[in-house]
């Protein structure tokens, strides 16, 4: 009986640690990252932004969680702005990122 | 897609002036305002693109964050249906336009008599009177025609016709005609030929419309035998004396003439006094077996037919498809029928009557419908106890034996 218990227990042990790895959320959710794609020099998507600070046709900076994404090149389009997406268009020279903590 | 839908929504560029683009393009991204191909100008200014139904709560966000926009440019179909709008002329023009393409399309305006091959006795401009009797014609509307009918009494006006399609394409209808093939005039008559006999006997009478006679009434001829001929010699026509010289070429005619013989033809009939004949009697019994290669096993029912008088019929079907390497194996269905002998006693009279007739309709199957029957006459051929009644029947007529045979 007692061995039974045991092996019951392990077994729920397996099963929440397997159920975890399949809930594993992704740390650009869990931490509030953002999510930058590039396509070359030409194209940049930005998921999971905080609003824009500063936009000239060469300079461009981003605000995101706990700090802000600054991107220099020519002739910078915003291309498309939506609420948690932002896609630049344009020469792109530079990124930096500035993230604190 | 998304373009399209852009289009169809419609939506403007507008110029933003002031400090604080930024703050601007914040605002309307928490106000949740679609804003897109945000550019800066060469004058300072930054233009971008918005939705049309946008374009109120845009208005919230400039005064704001203390911007101003102006609208530059205004794409998309509400605006282009706003510009129809104020232009009812133009859009009734062009409604105008397609009807009237529509209703002058659906007019007649070229009829056209079309034939594959040369057309050489119909007379286009007939047909298309003809045609236009029963309404296929210029300047008519096409839903007012009947084609079926007009095809019809074009058939059945004009005898030359021997087929007609009449089809619209477009505003034309085409009247297709197909010519019956006539024969030449005059093509036959210059071909020489004989008349022959096409069959055995003696003649009668001979009337020579063209050629030369080669025959006299009393003359037995054979098949194949030249009657009249094709070749008329020089020097009158008549028969060539014997021994005369032939001066200059036979001239090449076609022959014609009626040549009437009698022609005998005989017919054989028997019947036997007491007839015997096989008939069913109702009784079948059914057997069922299977064959297995070679091997047959009886599955139900008598192997042999039960009955003294019968016959069998077998049924096969096999059971494993064809192509299999097994032996076959088939099922074989015999069906056996009983059978009785009844005897029918018919005499000397009715035997006798019905050998005749026998006879009679074995001669008359040969007899051609055009022969004038002159003679019958029926002979009973001796019987030597065989209880058959035999009978002979000659039928002697008068016909036209001529048939024309051109010469090669």
């Amino acid at each position: 009986m007692r061995r039974n218990k045991e092996f019951l227990k392990g077994q729920q042990a397996k099963f929440k640690s397997a159920f975890v790895n399949i809930l594993e959320i992704p740390a650009d959710i869990a931490l509030n990252l953002p999510r930058i794609t590039m396509l070359g020099n030409l194209q940049l998507n930005i998921e999971n932004h905080k609003g824009i600070m500063e936009y000239t046709d060469h300079r461009i900076k981003i605000m995101v969680s706990r700090g802000y994404l600054e991107i220099e090149g020519k002739n910078l389009v915003l291309r498309n702005v939506q609420i948690d997406e932002i896609l630049i268009n344009g020469e792109i020279n530079q990124i930096k990122i500035t993230i604190t903590g | 897609m998304k373009k399209l839908l852009h289009y169809l929504m419609g939506y403007v560029s507008i110029t933003i002036k002031g400090d604080g683009v930024e703050r601007f393009i914040n605002y309307a991204i928490q106000r949740g305002i679609h804003i897109w191909d945000i550019h800066w100008k060469k004058d300072g200014t930054v233009k971008a693109r918005v939705q049309l139904s946008y374009l109120k709560p845009l208005r919230h966000v400039a005064r704001k964050s203390r911007c101003r926009f102006k609208i530059t440019g205004r794409v998309g179909l509400p605006f282009q249906i706003k510009h129809i709008k104020r232009r009812k002329t133009l859009a009734l023009g062009a409604m105008m336009f397609m009807i009237t393409l529509y209703l002058l399309s659906s007019f007649v305006f070229f009829i056209e008599v079309t034939s594959q091959e040369p057309v050489k006795y119909i007379n286009s401009q007939m047909v298309k009177r003809l045609a236009a009797e029963k309404g296929v014609a210029v300047g008519r509307p096409k839903w007012l025609m009947d084609f079926k009918e007009t095809e019809k009494h074009l058939l059945n006006n004009i005898p030359q016709l021997t087929w007609v399609a009449i089809s619209a394409k477009g505003t034309k209808v085409e009247i297709e005609i197909v010519e019956k093939i006539m024969p030449e005039p005059g093509e036959r008559d210059k071909s020489p030929g004989n008349v022959v006999a096409f069959k055995d006997g003696v003649i009668t009478q001979i009337l020579v419309m063209k050629g030369q006679p080669r025959v006299q009434p009393g003359d037995t001829v054979s098949k194949g035998e030249v009657l009249i001929s094709g070749l008329v010699l020089p020097g009158g026509e008549g028969t060539p004396a014997e021994g005369q010289p032939i001066s200059g070429q036979p001239e090449p005619v076609k022959a014609d003439g009626i040549v009437r013989a009698r022609v005998w033809y005989r017919g054989y009939g028997e019947c036997p006094l007491v007839e015997r004949e096989k008939i069913f009697t109702g009784q079948s019994t059914r057997a069922l077996s299977l064959f297995l290669g070679d091997k047959e096993i009886s599955l139900w029912g008598p192997e042999k037919s039960p009955y003294a008088l019968g016959t069998s019929e077998t049924v096969t079907k096999k059971i494993n498809p064809g192509r299999s390497k097994f032996s076959p194996v088939e099922i074989v269905c015999k069906t056996y029928r009983e059978q009785k002998v009844i005897e029918k006693n018919r005499g000397a009279e009715g035997a006798w009557n019905q050998a005749v007739q026998n006879a009679l309709m074995m001669v008359k199957q040969q007899i051609p419908s055009q022969a004038k029957i002159v003679k019958q006459e029926v002979k009973p051929i001796e019987e030597s106890g065989t209880g058959i009644k035999r009978a002979l029947v000659i039928i002697e007529t008068e016909e036209e034996i001529g048939k024309f045979l051109p010469i090669e």
